[in-house]
């Protein structure tokens, strides 16, 4: 049984190297928080800004595409959920997003995914171009957006939860002294 | 017409459209997560404007931050003062701007040069 106490949390949190962690639904407000606390900690620096882009792009998909839904008062209708974890060492960042995915969606995002994972820098920067010009709901322009502002590919994982849905967990990591 | 305005905070961009001086900006941050609302007013102004045949416009593009959503957005725009620049005897040149160091926003408008048919020039930002 894990130690919940303010004090047990904090170590774990620290033993984990977590600097920022959020469940639920991602607001534009709890993206903002997220940026000005990446700015805060290294301003001007385009590694935290790409840290940052790659939390939007997984808030923006745990929004339009997980299973959980739950109505938001701010933005007047109903919005995905999920859970968004940064966590920082001396030598990367691995931010990782998780949420409730659809059975019948999980072979196209496992094909979305394994397709990316498979390109280069440059074939990723003709893949994006192409994408963005699909309709929204088709393409993988915030997949490739996170591979290419990390550096690495996708880590993922989907465990099958019961006869609706799948858990879908990301991790992106991206490194302290990665070319600019 | 109307100049169209709007002031930007946290996630949404400033835009300052002037149909008096045909300046067209948008500096700052882009990450509204329902970007097609957002940017609706925005479209709908451009259309307007871009029923009048032959300006010479400028678009200075100073932005510090976009999500993917967004980045479609401004796909569009593009598409729009393409479409002036090819078809309705206009001229539009984009000015690209970013920050000194920023290399992935410098890639990003040289990736919009080669997805549509109209002239970036790219300036550091001051």
């Amino acid at each position: 049984m894990p130690d919940l106490t303010p004090y047990g949390f904090a170590k774990i949190i620290e033993e984990h190297n977590i600097v920022l962690a959020f469940q639920g639904m991602m607001t534009n407000d709890i993206l903002s928080v997220v940026a000005n606390n990446l700015q805060k900690k290294h301003p001007d620096d385009v590694m935290s800004k790409r840290v940052f882009s790659i939390v939007v792009e997984m808030a923006q998909n745990i929004n339009l595409y997980s299973s959980e839904v739950a109505y938001s008062e701010s933005d007047k209708r109903q919005v995905g959920q999920g859970t968004v974890v940064i966590s920082e060492t001396a030598d990367e960042h691995i931010i990782y997003s998780g949420n409730l995915v659809e059975n019948d969606k999980v072979p196209s995002l496992l094909e979305k995914c394994n397709r990316i994972n498979a390109l280069g820098p440059d074939q990723l920067r003709e893949y994006f171009i192409e994408q963005r010009r699909l309709p929204e709901d088709e393409d993988s322009v915030g997949l490739v957006e996170m591979v290419r502002k990390s550096g690495n590919p996708l880590v993922f994982d989907l465990e099958n939860i019961d006869s609706h849905n799948t858990f879908f967990t990301l991790a992106i990591s991206v490194n302290k002294k990665a070319k600019q | 017409m109307e100049n169209f305005t709007i002031n930007g905070k946290l996630f949404i961009p400033s835009v300052n459209f002037n149909a008096e001086t045909h300046l067209l900006e948008i500096g700052g941050e882009s990450y509204h997560e329902f970007t097609k609302e957002f940017y609706q007013p925005i479209m709908e102004w451009l259309k307007n404007y871009l029923a009048i045949p032959e300006n010479t416009i400028v678009f200075n593009f100073k932005m510090n931050y976009y999500n993917t959503s967004s980045s479609r957005r401004f796909l569009e725009i593009f598409d729009m003062l393409e479409d002036y620049h090819t078809n309705k005897n206009g001229h539009v040149t984009v000015n690209w701007y970013y920050q000194a160091g920023d290399l992935d926003m410098l890639e990003s408008g040289e990736e919009y040069a080669e997805d549509v048919g109209l002239p970036f020039n790219f300036f550091v930002m001051n």
